[in-house]
C-alpha cells in the first residue's frame, strides 16, 4: 500500500516543474538578445539615421 | 458484481420481494448497459466446462469463482440462498449445470439462466391462485425500442418476472383484477390493471430524474443533482438526431446562454462561441476540452463520436480550469466502451441543400432606372447605356440581366454523413470504435464549388489489469481520435469589403451576363474597368485548390486504486496536427484591371504537435454516515505550438493546370515572382497545480471549492503565475423533512451560488518584451549611396507588467421539477465582471514602434437564463417541449487609454465616412454601432425651412434629418452616437418532441432577441454597384420615404455616411430542425435489428425575421470582438435529409 502511496507522490510533486515556462521568440530579435554585437548597434544607428532622413 | 454487495450488505430492511426488485433493478441496469443477447449467454452457459475444489470455502467463494471461470453472474436473494454457509465442493471439467446443482442440493431452491444471470430462486411455488391466467406482453421504451430487464411484478404479491432480450414477457397465475406493476431504472414505473386482459404491452417513458446520473466536471464527474454551479449536459444523442454536419449547430436550440455562431455558411467554417456574453476584445471562445485534453476543434468532431458534451458556464464551476477558463469550459466526452456482445450500429444520412434566402436585388431595368434618378438628383447627364453597355440591345428586348447569386448558386449541393460505432468488451477490458465519413459540397462556389469530406476514426478502450473483489486496482486505457479534412475549391473569399466573393456577387450590376458567346467569362465593361466579372474572379483567382488537414488525438491513462476511493491517474495527452494546401492561379484577363499575366503557383504546409501530462489524485470517502467527500489535487503541464510553417509561392508554371501546380514546376527564380515563408508555430506552456474538494452532508448540503494556479509562458517571468479561486454551496430543499408534504408537488428542488476568479491569458507570446523590426529602417550610409546598411529599430513598446486578464463571477441558480418530474424549471442569475483585457493600447504615431499590451479594460456582463420544460404522455402518445432564454446586459466599465474608448476597424464598411463604425467605450456594450442618427427625410423646402435645431446648411428635400445630438446647431462628428448594439438583449432555444407507436417528430428553433444589424452590401464610392432591393424603399418625391433618402450621385451626405440608415433589427427565430422517423422495430418487433429507423429531416427550414438580408446570424466579425455587421454574409443553406439508424 505505502509503497502506491510514494509512487503516486512522486510522479504527482517529483514531475512539477516550472522550466517549460520559458520560452524563446524564434522570429524576433528582442531586447533579450538584440543589441549584441557591432552589426546590430550599425543597425540601430541605421535606422537612427533613416528616420531623420525620411 | 455490484449487485452481490447491495445484496450482501443488507442496505435496506424492505422486504425480501422488493430487495429482490432492487437486485432485478441493478440487474437491468447491467443489462441495458451491457446489452447483452441471449444467444452469447445460453452457449456460454451450455459449453462452459468448469474447474473447481474448495474445501471448506463458503457458497459465496464459489459463486465467486464460478463467475470467474463462465462470465455469468449469480442473482440471489440473501433470505433464500445462505451463501455464508461452508461448504467443500470439487469438480474437475463439469457443466456449469452439474456444478450449481450440487451448490443448491439439499436445499429447497431452484436455478433458472436468463440472458448471463443464473438466478437462483426458493424452490416453493408461490401460493397456488386458482382462478390465475397467463399474461404476456411486450415492454418497449417511449421511442418503441424494446426493454430487457423489466421487472414485473404483480402488486401485492411476490410474482414477478423480468423481461427477456427482446422484451418480452409471460407471468403466470395472475388474477383476473390484479394490478401489474412495470419498472425499471431510469424509468417511470407504471402500474396497469389487467381487467381480464392477456396481453398487456406498454412503453415506459423516461424517468427525468435519474439519481446516478453524473456530470463532467473537470478531472472528474459529480452526481448532477449534488451540482453547485451552472453547467449543463446536452446528451451526444440529443447532437445526433439533428442531423448536422457540426454538433456546434445542434447545440444552439439547446444551451442556454452559450451564443453560438458560425462565421459563414460555408462548408467547414468555423464557429464563434460566447459563453454569457463577450467578456473581452480579445480573445472571448471557452476552453475545448476533448477527452481530457485541452484544446482542440469541436467544429470538426463528427455528431456521431460524441458521448455528451457539458458546459461550465460559472466561474466557481470553471476555476478548476484557472488560466485559460475565463470564458467558459466544453468538455466533450466521445463514445466510451460498455460491457458487453459487440454492438454495431450505424447512423447515415443523404440530403441536398439550396441557398435558403437570396438578397433580393435590382435587375437590370430597375437598376438602370435607379442609376438614372441617381445622375438626374445630382444634375449630371443620364448616361448613354447603349453605348456604355455591350448587352444594352438584349435589355431593351426584355432581359432582365444576371442575377449574380443564383448564377453563383451549385444548385442541389450534396451532403451525407456516415456514421459506424461498434461498443462491446469483457467484464476486464471495453472498447469503443468509430469510423465516420462526411461530404458536404457548398451552395456557392458554381462552376468550382467547394467539397468539403471529413473522415474520422476513433478508439476508446479500457482495461483492467489487475481489481480485487470490491474494486478495481489497475486500470489503463486510451482516446485516440484521427480527423483528416480534406477540401477540394476551399478558396472562396469571406472576409471583409475587399475578400469576400459573396459580397462581389451581390453587389455587381446585372448589366452582362457571366459567360459570353463563346463561352468564356465576360469581360469588364469598357469604362467601368474596376467592375470585373465576379464569378471569373473567384474562378481564377480562388478556384483551384486543395486543402488536406490530418489531425490526432491520444490520451493514454493509467489509473491506480491502491486503497478503495483512493485514485491516482496519470495520463498523457498528444495532439498532431498537421496540413497541406496547394493552388493555383492562372494566366487571365477579365477586362479593366482584372487581370494577371502569369499563373501562380503556391504550396504551403504546416505540422504541429503538442503534448499534456497529467496528474491527479482523487479521494472519495464517506465519514460517519453523513459525511461525504471527494478531493481531488492534482497538476499538469502542456506545451503546444512545436513544430513549423512552410510556404512558397512563384509565377510561370511550366504547366497550365492545377494537377501541376507544384513549385518544382516553375522554372524560372525571378525573386519579384518568389515569395518564401518559413515560421515556428509559436510554442506556448501551462504549468498548473489544482485542488477542489466537494462535500455534501447526507447528500442535502452542498460545498465545493477549487484553488488551481497556473503558470504561462505568454507572461513574464515574475508575472507568469496567477491563482484562481472558487467556492458554491447548494442545498437540496426537496430532501428537507419538511418537504415530505409537498413531495407530490415538488419532487426536486435545489438552490445553489457560487463565486469564483478565472483567468484568459491568451495574447500573442512575447508582449512583454521590446522587439526589433529589421524591416523599413535601412540607410545608404556613405557618399556613394551604393547599398544600405540594414537598419533595425523597437516595434513594439515592451509592457513587463502584462498580466492575466481576470474574470469574476457570481451565480445563483435553482433546479426544480415538479407534479412526478412532468415539469422542470432552472433558473441561473449571474453577474460577470472581466477585469484587465489585455488590449493594444493606441499610442501617438510619433511613439514610432507599435504599442503595447496593457491590461485595459473591464467589462460586466450581467444576465438570466432559464430552463422550463413539460413532458407528459396521453396514451400512446409520448410528448415533451422544452424552452430556454438567456438574458445578458454587456457594459463595458473601464478602457484604460484618455479617451476611454476603443475604436473598431475604419475601412469595415465601404462608405465615403472612413471612420469606424463600431466601438467598445465605458458606458456602451461592446462592440456597439456608432454614427449619425437620423429622424427621417427632408420631405420638402418647407420643412427644411422650417426646421429647428441643426441641420446641415446643404440640405434639401430628400436628405436625411440629422440628428444634432450634442445641440451644438452644428451636425458635425460630435453627434455620432450610439445607433444600434449588436449584442442580442436574449438568446432562445426551443424543443419539442412527439412519439406515437414508433413514429417520432421533433423540431428545434433558436432565435434572438433584440439586436441590430449594420449592413452595408452596396459600396458606397461605387457608382456600379447593385442596389439590394430594400432601398427602392428610398425617397423619390414627398412622401416616398421617411427613412432612406434619395439617391444622388454627388452627394456623400446622405449614403456615404455612418448612420442608422444601415442598422436594421437583427431579431430572429430559425427553424433549425424538423425531423420525423419511423422505427420499423415496431412493426417487426421478431427482427434481428434492436433499431432500424428511418428518418426524413430538413435543416434551417426557414428563419423568420424582419431582416432584408440573406441570413440574420451574422457569424462574420472583423475582429474578435465586432459583431453583426453584414457585408454580404454567405448564408446558411437549408437541406432536406433521409436517413436511417440501424442498431445491429
Amino acid at each position: 500500500m505505502k509503497k502506491y502511496i510514494y509512487i503516486v507522490a512522486i510522479i504527482l510533486f517529483g514531475s512539477s516543474c516550472t522550466d517549460v515556462l520559458d520560452t524563446k521568440d524564434l522570429l524576433n530579435k528582442n531586447d533579450q538578445n538584440f543589441p549584441a554585437t557591432v552589426s546590430d548597434l550599425q543597425s540601430s544607428l541605421a535606422s537612427v539615421y533613416q528616420m531623420m532622413a525620411a | 458484481m455490484k449487485k452481490k454487495s447491495i445484496a450482501g450488505r443488507k442496505l435496506l430492511s424492505y422486504s425480501p420481494w422488493l430487495k429482490r426488485l432492487l437486485i432485478m433493478k441493478m440487474i437491468a441496469i447491467l443489462i441495458l448497459v451491457v446489452g447483452l443477447t441471449a444467444s452469447y449467454a445460453d452457449s456460454d452457459a451450455q459449453t462452459a466446462r468448469l474447474n473447481l475444489k474448495f474445501t471448506k470455502g463458503t457458497v459465496k467463494d464459489v459463486l465467486e469463482e464460478i463467475e470467474h471461470q463462465t462470465n455469468l453472474s449469480f442473482m440471489y436473494d440473501n433470505d433464500v440462498f445462505k451463501v455464508n454457509r461452508q461448504i467443500s465442493i470439487e469438480a474437475e471439467n463439469e457443466t456449469l449445470k452439474s456444478v450449481v446443482e450440487k451448490l443448491i442440493s439439499g436445499e429447497k431452491l431452484k436455478y433458472e439462466i436468463v440472458n448471463r444471470y443464473i438466478v437462483i430462486t426458493s424452490a416453493k411455488e408461490p401460493p397456488a391462485n386458482q382462478q390465475g391466467k397467463k399474461v404476456t406482453g411486450i415492454v418497449t421504451d417511449s421511442s418503441g425500442g424494446s426493454l430487457p430487464g423489466v421487472s414485473i411484478v404483480v402488486k401485492g404479491t411476490t410474482t414477478g418476472v423480468i423481461t427477456d432480450n427482446s422484451g418480452n414477457y409471460s407471468l403466470t397465475n395472475v388474477p383476473e383484477n390484479a394490478i401489474l406493476q412495470f419498472s425499471f431504472v431510469g424509468m417511470k414505473a407504471q402500474e396497469l390493471t389487467v381487467n381480464g386482459k392477456n396481453v398487456i404491452n406498454i412503453a415506459l417513458a423516461e424517468d427525468p430524474i435519474n439519481i446516478d446520473e453524473v456530470v463532467a466536471i473537470g478531472y472528474g464527474v459529480q452526481k448532477k443533482k449534488l451540482v453547485t454551479g451552472a453547467t449543463i449536459q446536452i446528451a451526444g444523442e440529443d447532437i445526433q438526431k439533428q442531423s448536422t454536419i457540426s454538433p456546434l449547430t445542434a447545440m444552439q436550440s439547446q444551451s442556454p446562454g452559450i451564443s453560438i455562431t458560425q462565421n459563414s455558411g460555408k462548408p467547414g467554417s468555423d464557429f464563434k462561441i460566447n459563453i454569457r456574453g463577450l467578456g473581452t476584445i480579445g480573445n472571448a471562445s471557452p476552453l475545448i476540452i476533448i477527452d481530457n485534453v485541452a484544446g482542440g476543434d469541436l467544429n470538426s468532431l463528427n455528431p456521431g463520436d460524441i458521448e455528451s458534451i457539458d458546459v461550465l458556464k460559472d466561474a466557481a464551476s470553471a476555476a478548476i480550469y484557472g488560466a485559460r477558463a475565463a470564458n467558459g469550459v466544453i468538455l466533450i466526452k466521445t463514445k466510451q466502451g460498455k460491457k458487453g456482445k459487440p454492438r454495431i450500429s450505424y447512423d447515415g444520412y443523404f440530403g441536398i441543400q439550396n441557398v435558403a434566402k437570396y438578397v433580393d436585388v435590382l435587375n437590370a431595368q430597375q437598376y438602370i432606372d435607379m442609376e438614372n434618378e441617381s445622375y438626374k438628383n445630382a444634375g449630371s447627364a443620364i448616361p448613354n447605356w447603349a453605348a456604355i453597355v455591350p448587352e444594352y440591345a438584349k435589355i431593351q428586348q426584355g432581359w432582365t440581366g444576371t442575377n449574380w447569386q443564383k448564377e453563383f448558386t451549385h444548385k442541389n449541393a450534396q451532403v451525407q454523413n456516415h456514421t459506424i460505432n461498434m461498443t462491446g468488451g469483457s467484464d476486464f477490458s471495453t472498447f469503443s470504435v468509430g469510423a465516420s465519413y462526411t461530404l458536404q459540397e457548398a451552395v456557392y462556389g458554381e462552376p468550382v464549388s467547394q467539397v468539403y469530406n471529413n473522415y474520422s476514426f476513433r478508439l476508446n478502450s479500457e482495461h483492467i489489469l489487475y481489481k480485487n473483489n470490491d474494486f478495481d486496482i489497475i486500470k489503463i486505457g486510451e482516446n485516440l481520435l484521427y480527423t483528416g479534412i480534406v477540401q477540394n475549391h476551399n478558396g472562396m473569399a469571406s472576409g471583409n469589403i475587399s475578400f469576400n466573393d459573396i459580397r462581389n456577387v451581390v453587389n455587381m450590376h446585372p448589366l452582362m451576363s457571366v459567360y459570353d458567346a463563346n463561352g468564356d467569362f465576360t469581360k469588364a465593361i469598357t469604362s467601368w474597368a474596376d467592375v470585373a466579372n465576379p464569378i471569373g474572379r473567384y474562378v481564377f483567382g480562388r478556384g483551384d485548390n486543395d486543402d488536406k488537414s490530418y489531425s490526432l488525438r491520444a490520451n493514454p491513462y493509467i489509473e491506480i486504486q491502491p486503497v478503495k476511493g483512493l485514485i491516482f491517474r496519470s495520463s498523457f495527452g498528444y495532439k498532431y496536427y498537421s496540413s497541406e494546401n496547394r493552388s493555383y492561379m492562372p494566366a487571365y484577363n477579365l477586362g479593366g484591371r482584372s487581370l494577371e499575366s502569369l499563373d501562380r503557383v503556391n504550396q504551403s504546409m504546416t505540422s504541429s504537435y503538442g503534448y499534456q501530462i497529467e496528474n491527479t489524485i482523487n479521494y472519495k470517502t464517506k465519514v460517519g454516515n453523513a459525511h461525504n467527500i471527494n478531493v481531488l489535487l492534482g497538476q499538469s503541464i502542456e506545451e503546444n505550438g512545436f513544430g513549423a510553417y512552410i510556404s512558397g509561392s512563384n509565377r510561370g508554371s511550366i504547366f497550365d493546370s492545377f494537377d501541376y501546380a507544384y513549385l518544382n514546376n516553375v522554372k524560372t527564380l525571378n525573386t519579384s515572382n518568389i515569395s518564401i515563408n518559413g515560421s515556428p508555430n509559436g510554442r506556448s506552456a501551462i504549468s498548473s497545480v489544482f485542488g477542489r474538494v466537494n462535500y455534501d452532508y447526507k447528500e442535502k448540503y452542498m460545498a465545493s471549492l477549487i484553488m488551481r494556479a497556473d503558470g504561462s509562458s505568454n507572461f513574464a517571468k515574475g508575472k507568469q503565475w496567477g491563482y484562481f479561486p472558487s467556492a458554491a454551496a447548494g442545498w437540496l430543499i426537496s430532501e428537507e423533512s419538511f418537504m415530505e408534504s409537498s413531495r407530490k408537488v415538488v419532487d426536486y428542488l435545489k438552490i445553489r451560488a457560487s463565486w469564483g476568479q478565472n483567468g484568459n491569458q491568451s495574447i500573442a507570446p512575447f508582449q512583454y518584451m521590446s522587439t526589433y523590426s529589421f524591416s523599413g529602417g535601412d540607410y545608404y550610409f556613405g557618399t556613394s549611396k551604393a547599398s544600405p546598411s540594414v537598419g533595425a529599430y523597437p516595434s513594439i513598446l515592451p509592457n513587463k507588467d502584462v498580466t492575466w486578464e481576470t474574470s469574476e463571477q457570481i451565480n445563483i441558480g435553482a433546479d426544480s421539477r415538479f407534479f412526478n418530474s412532468r415539469l422542470a424549471f432552472n433558473f441561473d442569475w449571474y453577474n460577470k465582471k472581466t477585469i484587465n483585457w489585455l488590449v493594444q493600447a493606441p499610442v501617438p504615431a510619433v511613439w514610432g514602434a507599435s504599442a503595447p499590451y496593457i491590461n485595459g479594460g473591464d467589462v460586466v456582463n450581467k444576465g438570466v437564463e432559464m430552463v422550463l420544460s413539460w413532458r407528459d404522455k396521453i396514451g400512446d402518445l409520448t410528448y415533451s417541449i422544452s424552452g430556454n432564454i438567456a438574458f445578458n446586459k454587456n457594459e463595458v466599465t473601464r478602457i484604460a487609454n484618455t479617451q476611454g474608448l476603443i475604436e473598431g476597424a475604419t475601412t469595415v464598411f465601404s462608405t465615403a465616412d472612413r471612420t469606424s463604425f463600431y466601438r467598445a467605450q465605458v458606458g456602451y456594450p461592446i462592440g456597439y454601432f456608432y454614427g449619425y442618427k437620423t429622424d427621417g427625410v427632408f420631405q420638402n423646402q418647407a420643412q427644411i425651412d422650417a426646421f429647428k435645431g441643426g441641420k446641415l446648411v446643404t440640405a434639401k428635400p430628400g436628405d436625411l434629418i440629422y440628428v444634432d445630438t450634442d445641440g451644438s446647431g452644428v451636425i458635425d462628428a460630435k453627434d455620432k452616437t450610439m445607433i444600434g448594439d449588436p449584442n442580442p438583449d436574449a438568446i432562445y432555444g426551443l424543443n419539442i418532441s412527439l412519439g406515437y407507436q414508433g413514429f417520432d417528430l421533433s423540431l428545434s428553433a433558436n432565435g434572438v432577441v433584440g439586436n441590430q444589424i449594420a449592413s452595408n452590401l452596396r459600396p458606397n464610392e461605387s457608382l456600379y454597384g447593385n442596389w439590394p432591393a430594400q432601398y427602392l424603399g428610398r425617397w423619390h418625391g414627398e412622401g416616398t420615404s421617411n427613412r432612406y433618402p434619395l439617391f444622388n450621385t454627388a452627394n456623400l451626405t446622405n449614403w456615404g455616411w455612418n448612420s442608422d440608415i444601415f442598422v436594421d433589427n437583427g431579431d430572429f427565430l430559425r427553424i433549425q430542425n424538423v425531423t420525423l422517423g419511423y422505427d420499423f422495430k415496431k412493426l417487426l418487433p421478431k427482427m434481428p435489428l434492436g433499431q432500424a429507423r428511418i428518418y426524413v429531416a430538413a435543416s434551417n427550414l426557414y428563419t423568420f425575421t424582419s431582416y432584408y438580408g440573406a441570413d440574420p446570424e451574422i457569424g462574420y466579425a472583423n475582429d474578435g470582438w465586432s459583431k453583426g455587421i453584414d457585408l454580404g454574409f454567405y448564408p446558411r443553406p437549408r437541406t432536406f435529409m433521409v436517413g436511417v439508424n440501424l442498431k445491429f
